[in-house]
């Protein structure tokens, strides 16, 4: 045992041969090619893509992997048990699309994928990037953006392009839109009627139109609550769902994130907008604004119905409905400034890989996923807006909810931001604002300006290595 | 009093024993409940008040009949092929008098003490531009290597295998050479002698060698975690790794479901280990005692 | 000449089978472990996101931003404070365990299978019952403790709980193999040893003190420096447990080399890290070794 150990120094000039065996294996591996791929396929070749679907019959051949998030096998037949059960229809998106086409092009031999959802996904699809073998679909939200930039994605055909609102669409470095979303969503303020009546506040005349509104009305049905029920704040999750929640109100004070190369955490918006979640936070019970798992609060306002309010999308509106609440919903409350801000989400967008082999056939299951049939279909089914410009004005989208038609109307109200993306170490950035900065915030009682004069240091270094 | 002390050793080990197997019970149950009984139930105990058999079912119904068998030949594979190596070099580096013998040796005992930190990411790189395979040329850019490939499951080698070759050379070391010199004076060849002599003796030390292997590569959830995003390529417990890591992100949970996959996924070991513990766990205390 | 090659082979007989049985082995190594090896730590000395373009020199741009950062440098302490403790606790709790395991009980070989039986199970089919158990409302921890009239404890806030949680996690995991070295250890101790020292007129301390520990050095030099690589590449636990929360208080420095390199395919910060970690692990397992053989002389 111990003479083994202390002989170890023999070892070494065999180690020293190995070392430069390896070093030159290396050094071959690293120099073998070093042409600059990514740029060079920016704007290949759309028109010649475009042609190409314009000759396309349903018999063309083609063998493709797509990535997107219900239309595996496994979560097909999910979906399909979970609506027998609900006795409704499947109006999943990624359903009818891959019912779509397998209809419309029997001869597609498609790989359908399922890569699951936020940084797994973007860190798989990374993989198969950095591996070279690229999906013919690959999808996803925030990091979409960070593909188009980096020229990973194809521009879309026109006719996508004029298929669907612009809302819609993630544009390359140069402007061109790479990636469409058939679904999108801005944040509106949902609140239970009955619990708001239980802390003696009449839910038909409730003021929520400025931040001090919406607190007032909270902090009373938290104390009315005494420890069971309570008023409901903004969320400071730590992962992108705080982010997302919480950019609608550094947006209303004129704030932002920075993106690019610069990274804009310690200013005065920031500190306000963190003070204010630092202050609704009480309304939540302690763990559950600021946990991993956001289903544990949408659960209370859904299930057990002891949150009175939560910042949501649309898709809120299909929970509350289904689990019978008498919920009413306004749009997000104004800042002081008397401006209200929000932020695009719950985009799914889907982009061809310049790299793809297979654009064309790519681009029809795109077509057929963004079709006007099965975007009404969708949007009916789930309270959500659809990309579609045709299925946008379909009157039976617009009369189907009420919330529906708000979500509609706050969306073409301006211009609304997306998260930004960061030019260097864009995940570690990410990881230090939402855990370091925003979910810091509710958890420990450190000043804002301490926090945000550490993120901000933290952050830019990442930014400038 | 040695009789009291006695006893408050054996209450002491079985409440630790309770501890023990209690997670494995957990998800058993936890498997049988609804999402959302689930999430409300606040109990050390998931009894399910209406039992649903829905996730377990769902495993079955669903493709991951596949990732089982992925796992299960991987295992065997690991399981084969590092019992033959030990087998083989065991024997050699114990019996065999050539050049550059001790230097193996140590080799062999360095080769276990590798922290895996170091080969992490650069093997992970070499995977994916590997020469000729998977698309790649021979600058190994093009393709995807074996990122993603069903072999990337049988390719790779941990270091810590090497212990098992010096547990093997550790026990040639205290057999007689007698078995085998009458062998040789048979005229038996090396490998005949091998294979009918040595592996019926060492017979129990092999299955320590196998089993051992076989539960390891099982349980090996990193490979596939961080090589495979196909569920088809995938293996139990890789395909749980992500669903739990999904337990930290942004998303829905399905926690019966995932416990359900546990269970599954934990069950071929646990009842491996059940019948043969005796192999497993002897050759565990060997290692640490010859090592 | 038929000759000459049959006496060749005759007196190279061993050393051609030897190398013919080694050879392969020796190079599904080098492939996978070695070239890895040596091209990990060129990587350090690298800027390289894996895109094919030729990997820019840095120098020693890494090392001084590890060095300069102290995100960095933090996690390296994390990495050396929870590995520490897992490794701490799994040592005495697994000691403790084999003496009562050597103390004649019936029903022995079942309670062996039970304590083995979590390291039997991979990691990620068990980590799950503790996230979900930590769940704040809902959680079963908190239900007890409310049903205890106690206050239900928000685990994710505190990096104390955190911390303890994957420390009993991993001693759950790993106690009972290591329990079972010991008590091999044990019961390769002479027993004559404990009579002549009997005689002597030790006690139970002393016997512990001058026969068991003295007779398990062996042993204890294997478990320590198994456990002293295992825990310092620890951080599948961390990753499936916590992620680095509370705030980045478990972040240990092997997630994120992990995120760094797998996530963010930063390669010249993840090779720079490894080597820095690689070459701490080797570090302390040769001044344990030098503190343990110079107490053997």
């Amino acid at each position: 045992m111990l003479t083994q150990y202390d002989k170890i120094g023999k070892v070494k000039p065999l180690l020293a041969v190995a070392m430069a065996v390896s070093l030159t294996a290396g050094l071959t591996a690293c120099g073998g090619n070093n042409e600059p791929s990514q740029q060079s396929n920016g704007a290949a070749s759309p028109s010649a893509s475009n042609a190409a679907t314009e000759s396309a019959s349903p018999v063309e051949q083609a063998k493709l992997t797509v990535v997107g998030n219900g239309w595996d096998d496994a979560s097909m037949e999910k979906s399909e048990a979970d609506a027998k059960e609900a006795g409704i229809e499947v109006s999943d998106y990624n359903y009818l699309a891959r019912k779509k086409v397998e209809a419309d092009y029997p001869n597609y031999e498609v790989d359908w994928q399922n890569w699951g959802w936020a940084e797994q996904l973007d860190q798989k699809q990374r993989a198969a990037f950095i591996s070279g073998s690229y999906p013919d679909i690959v999808h996803g939200e925030t990091f979409m953006t960070t593909y188009a930039r980096e020229g990973i994605l194809e521009p879309l055909p026109q006719d996508i392009v004029d298929m669907v609102n612009p809302n819609f669409l993630v544009t390359n470095a140069d402007g061109v839109p790479v990636a469409v979303s058939p679904k999108g969503n801005v944040f509106l303020l949902f609140y239970n009627k009955d619990l708001l009546k239980d802390a003696g506040i009449d839910p038909e005349t409730v003021k929520l139109d400025t931040w001090a509104d919406w607190q007032a009305a909270s902090d009373q049905v938290t104390a009315a609550g005494n420890g069971k029920v309570f008023g409901g704040g903004i969320p400071s999750h730590p992962h992108l769902g705080g982010a997302f929640r919480v950019y609608p109100f550094l947006n209303a004070l004129g704030g932002s994130w920075g993106g690019g190369d610069e990274v804009t955490l310690n200013t005065p918006e920031m500190a306000q907008t963190l003070e204010f979640v630092r202050a609704m936070d009480k309304n939540f019970p302690k763990g559950i604004g600021n946990g991993t798992d956001e289903g544990a609060l949408y659960n209370m306002f859904e299930k057990d119905k002891t949150i009175a309010f939560v910042v949501n999308g649309t898709w809120q509106a299909a929970g509350a409905k289904n689990n019978n609440i008498n919920y009413g919903v306004v749009q997000l409350p104004k800042a002081d400034n008397g401006q209200s801000g929000n932020v695009l989400v719950g985009f799914d967008y889907y982009g061809v890989p310049a790299k793809s082999t297979n654009k064309e056939a790519a681009f029809n299951v795109i077509r057929d996923l963004v079709a006007k049939d099965v975007q009404i279909e969708f949007a009916i089914g789930t309270v959500t807006p659809p990309a579609n410009k045709e299925a946008l004005a379909e009157a039976s989208v617009i009369d189907s909810n009420p919330i529906l038609k708000s979500a509609i109307d706050a969306m073409s109200s301006g211009e609304i931001p997306a998260l930004p993306v960061y030019d260097q170490n864009d995940s570690q950035i990410w990881d230090v604002i939402n855990t370091k900065v925003i979910a810091a915030t509710t958890m420990t009682s450190k000043s804002v300006e301490d926090i945000l004069k550490i993120g901000q240091s933290e952050a830019e270094k990442y930014l400038k290595q | 009093m040695k009789k009291l002390g006695r006893w408050l050793a054996l209450a002491v080990l079985l409440l630790g024993a309770v501890v023990m197997i209690y997670p494995f019970l957990f998800s058993l149950l936890a498997g049988m409940t609804r999402r959302q009984e689930f999430q409300n139930l606040g109990e050390m105990l998931p009894l399910p008040k209406d039992p649903t058999f829905q996730a377990y079912r769902s495993i079955f119904t669903t493709g991951l009949i596949r990732p089982f068998f992925n796992t299960l030949l991987r295992s065997l594979w690991y399981a084969f092929v590092i019992s033959g190596f030990s087998v083989m070099m065991g024997y050699v580096l114990s019996r065999l008098r050539f050049k550059g013998r001790t230097f193996f040796l140590y080799f062999i005992i360095c080769a276990n003490m590798i922290p895996g930190v170091l080969t992490l990411i650069p093997t992970y790189i070499e995977m994916a531009r590997i020469p000729f395979l998977g698309g790649n040329d021979w600058t190994g850019f093009g393709g995807s290597g074996l990122i993603n490939h069903p072999a990337i499951l049988y390719v790779l080698l941990s270091p810590a295998s090497a212990v098992w070759i010096f547990l093997f050379r550790q026990t040639m070391d205290s057999l007689p050479r007698d078995y085998e010199e009458a062998a040789y004076m048979d005229g038996s060849t090396f490998m005949n002698t091998i294979v009918r002599i040595i592996v019926p003796i060492q017979r129990p030390i092999i299955a320590t060698i196998f089993l051992n292997m076989a539960i390891v590569t099982w349980n090996d959830f990193m490979t596939p975690f961080i090589y495979i995003n196909n569920l088809k390529y995938t293996t139990l417990p890789g395909y749980v790794g992500t669903l739990v890591a999904a337990l930290q992100q942004v998303g829905d949970r399905d926690y019966p479901q995932i416990f359900a996959l546990s269970t599954i996924s934990v069950l071929p070991p646990v009842l491996i280990f059940l019948f043969l513990q005796r192999y497993i766990v002897q050759g565990f205390a060997n290692a640490g005692i010859k090592g | 000449m038929n000759t000459e090659s049959r006496s060749f082979w005759r007196r190279h007989r061993d050393a051609l089978i030897a190398y013919s049985i080694i050879g392969p082995f020796a190079l599904w190594f080098l492939l996978t472990i070695g070239i890895p090896l040596v091209a990990g730590i060129l990587l350090a000395f690298f800027k390289w996101n894996g895109m094919p373009v030729m990997p820019e020199w840095v120098g020693l741009r890494n090392f001084s931003f590890f060095f300069n950062s102290n995100e960095y440098l933090s996690s390296i302490w994390k990495q050396l404070f929870i590995g520490g403790l897992c490794l701490i606790f799994n040592m005495l709790i697994s000691f403790g365990l084999a003496s009562l395991f050597n103390i004649p009980i019936r029903g022995k070989g079942l309670l062996r299978t039970a304590y083995y039986l979590p390291n039997i199970a991979a990691v990620s089919a068990t980590v799950a019952v503790v996230v979900a158990l930590l769940i704040p409302h809902g959680g079963g921890l908190n239900g007890l403790l409310t049903k205890l009239g106690l206050e239900p404890i928000i685990w994710s806030y505190s990096a104390g709980w955190m911390i303890f949680w994957v420390v009993v996690f991993y001693v759950w995991r790993n106690t009972g193999p290591l329990a079972i070295i010991w008590l091999a250890g044990l019961q390769s101790i002479d027993p004559t040893l404990y009579e002549a020292a009997k005689v002597d007129g030790a006690n139970r301390l002393q016997l512990l003190r001058y026969v068991t520990l003295p007779g398990l050095r062996g042993i204890a030099a294997f478990n320590f420096i198994r456990e002293i690589i295992g825990v310092m590449q620890m951080y599948d636990i961390v990753m499936l447990m916590t992620s680095g929360g509370p705030n980045g208080s478990t972040d240990v420095l092997m997630y994120r080399i992990y995120r760094d390199g797998l996530k963010s395919y930063n390669f010249g910060m993840a090779g720079a890290s490894s080597v820095i970690l690689g070459l701490l692990t080797v570090l302390i397992t040769l001044v344990y070794l030098r503190l343990f053989l110079k107490e053997e002389k």
